[in-house]
């Protein structure tokens, strides 16, 4: 659903002059995102379907004693799973993409290939699912393509790297916390991009499978990846959503406190996973050389912890301060969201802007204007409707779920009316949404004028 | 309907929070729901590795251990990455292609309240497991 939406969106909505290659690289990756999702998102339906009838209703889909197999249910999963981590890591590249720029006081290197380099990560994202799979026996051929395809999907993402250390060489970098937390992860990345490949060698994996070698990898991509550009995006978009700036000092200690940590707790699991650690254990027993390993990774953990709660505390003085920022508070934005003001009005842009090339606020601001150029008359804009429906039909669905749920345990008599009341009142919802007209309503032209007098600057 | 700022009372607050469709709103949601998630699929975390910092250690059983890791797994990827990501999505792919909202306002709230039931069933099980 998501995904349709945000594809809808870009497809349609884009300002004039704002074409698919003027699109500022977070964009981007959202709608190649959003693409994946669309895709990858069915075979895990169906799975879980198929799932769901095995377990409620006796059907043998996935029971080899009743004729069905099991390795069905790990390929469904793994043909939605590992374009999952491609749905997680391209808007994390985005969102760097957006940062490293803006710090540099450079364009991006390279914008054309980061595209290309995207679509391809997208593309290549779908066929490489079964080498979750080499140890499950597809044979040698099968193992040796997905083998082939995932080493692939290291020669777009490479390119990547190099656009992003480009992009910094030879720029006016300034080291802002959104910036420390773009520059960690292209080495913290890489190196969980490096054991990717050590693990996309099918017989080497036969060693690696299922070991601490696996969660070190996976953590590295992962924390290292998408976990740094969330916490990098929220100190670079809080302005822009929440009008105020966090604390850049504490902002700097959560970022030493969570890289060392990180780094401690998951640089150690590499060794434990090549000495034998096994992952998903309950325990180790001592004098087996996983003492010291296990220490140093749960200490680490410890670390991190403590930079995520000097992070709320920075949320919570900041939200408590409420120093109100400008439209473009780190001084160097490039795209459009930074010529507006933090937060933006609910109608965002009073007048649709013109676009004129990659970076459109930088070139407005290089010509050495204060504002973008408009692309229409001022005139009347058109709202959706606010509406409470979309709490409704899921607030049924939940109800309706915790029926499901305990309507199976021995002897419940309420689980069955409550999963109809919870299904009625979601289809209830869904039919007023259906038969009641919603029109929206207009900001008129005076009410956007009087707008302007009031805060006496210009949206 | 004037879009002046006006003071509002707490309820009303709520109130607008619940109905918005506005998708900067939506993203604000999407960041908190995210972000809390993702502290508890942190206290998980810091659960597997207590269990895991010395030999022979009984923190946990055997059986919530792999409850527990199995959860962490599941709220990590999928009720705090992804939605703190949609946060990001919805907050700023507008703004910057120069739209006024998404193209379906309507099913992004929908969308994000799904996750946000269909995330809490998930916490809530487990809680209820715990206690009986």
């Amino acid at each position: 659903m998501g995904g349709i939406n945000f594809l809808v969106t870009i497809i349609n909505m884009r300002a004039p002059g704002m074409t698919y290659m003027r699109m500022p690289m977070f964009t981007w990756t959202t709608f190649v995102t959003s693409a994946l999702i669309l895709f990858a998102f069915p075979p895990l339906t169906v799975g879980l379907f198929l799932m769901t009838f095995d377990r409620m209703f006796g059907a043998q889909f996935f029971d080899v004693a009743g004729g069905g197999n099991t390795i069905i249910w790990e390929h469904l999963f793994w043909i939605f799973g590992h374009p999952e981590v491609y749905i997680l890591i391209l808007p994390a590249f985005g969102i760097f993409s957006e940062i490293i720029p803006v710090f540099s006081r450079k364009r991006l290197f390279g914008y054309s290939s980061m595209v290309f380099a995207t679509v391809l990560i997208g593309f290549l994202g779908f066929m490489v699912w079964a080498h979750h799979m080499f140890t499950v026996g597809l044979g040698n051929v099968a193992n040796a393509i997905f083998a082939i395809a995932t080493m692939t999907i290291a020669v777009p993402t490479g390119m990547k790297i190099f656009n992003w250390l480009f992009t910094m060489w030879g720029g006016n970098l300034k080291f802002t916390t959104p910036m420390l937390w773009s520059v960690a992860f292209i080495p913290s990345f890489l190196m969980g991009g490096v054991t990717g490949v050590m693990l996309a060698a099918a017989p080497a994996d036969y060693q690696y499978h299922d070991t601490y070698f696996v969660v070190a990898h996976f953590h590295y991509v992962i924390v290292g990846g998408v976990v740094f550009a969330i916490l990098a995006g929220t100190q670079f978009y809080w302005p822009k959503m929440f009008g105020t700036m966090l604390n850049e000092v504490l902002g700097k200690i959560t970022f030493w406190t969570f890289l060392i940590g990180f780094h401690l707790t998951f640089f150690i699991q590499h060794f434990l996973g090549l000495m034998g650690m096994p992952r998903r254990i309950w325990k180790f027993l001592p004098n087996q050389g996983l003492d010291t390993g296990n220490l140093i990774s749960s200490v680490g953990a410890a670390f991190m912890a403590f930079g995520v709660i000097v992070m709320l505390i920075n949320i919570i003085i900041t939200t408590v301060q409420n120093k109100r920022v400008g439209n473009d508070p780190w001084g160097d934005g490039r795209t459009l969201e930074w010529a507006i003001p933090s937060p933006p009005p609910f109608y965002n842009f009073k007048q649709l802007p013109l676009v004129r090339g990659v970076d459109t606020w930088w070139i407005e601001k290089m010509e050495g204007k204060k504002e973008l150029t408009p692309a229409e008359p001022l005139g009347d804009i058109h709202m959706p409707d606010a509406s409470i429906l979309p709490v409704v039909i899921s607030g049924g669905l939940f109800i309706a779920a915790f029926g499901a749920l305990y309507h199976g345990d021995k002897g419940n008599t309420w689980g069955l009316p409550v999963l109809i009341i919870g299904i009625g009142i979601a289809l209830l919802g869904m039919l007023i949404r259906s038969v009641k007209d919603y029109h929206g309503f207009h900001i008129h032209k005076e009410e956007l004028l009087e707008d302007d007098k009031d805060k006496g600057v210009k949206a | 309907m004037s879009t002046k700022a006006q003071k509002k009372g707490f309820g009303a607050t709520i109130w607008d929070y619940l109905t918005t469709v506005d998708h900067k709103k939506i993203a604000i949601l999407y960041l908190i729901a995210g972000g809390l998630f993702f502290l508890i699929g942190g206290i998980e975390a810091m659960m597997i590795r207590i269990q895991l910092a010395i030999p022979d250690n009984n923190f946990v059983s055997a059986g919530l251990y792999n409850e527990v890791l199995t959860m962490h797994g599941t709220t990590m990827i999928f009720l705090a990455a992804m939605p703190l990501v949609f946060a990001f999505m919805n907050a700023v792919m507008p703004l910057q292609i120069g739209a006024r909202d998404v193209a379906f306002p309507f099913i992004n709230s929908l969308g994000f309240w799904f996750f946000f039931f269909w995330g809490s069933i998930l916490k809530l099980i487990m809680v209820f497991r715990w206690s009986t």
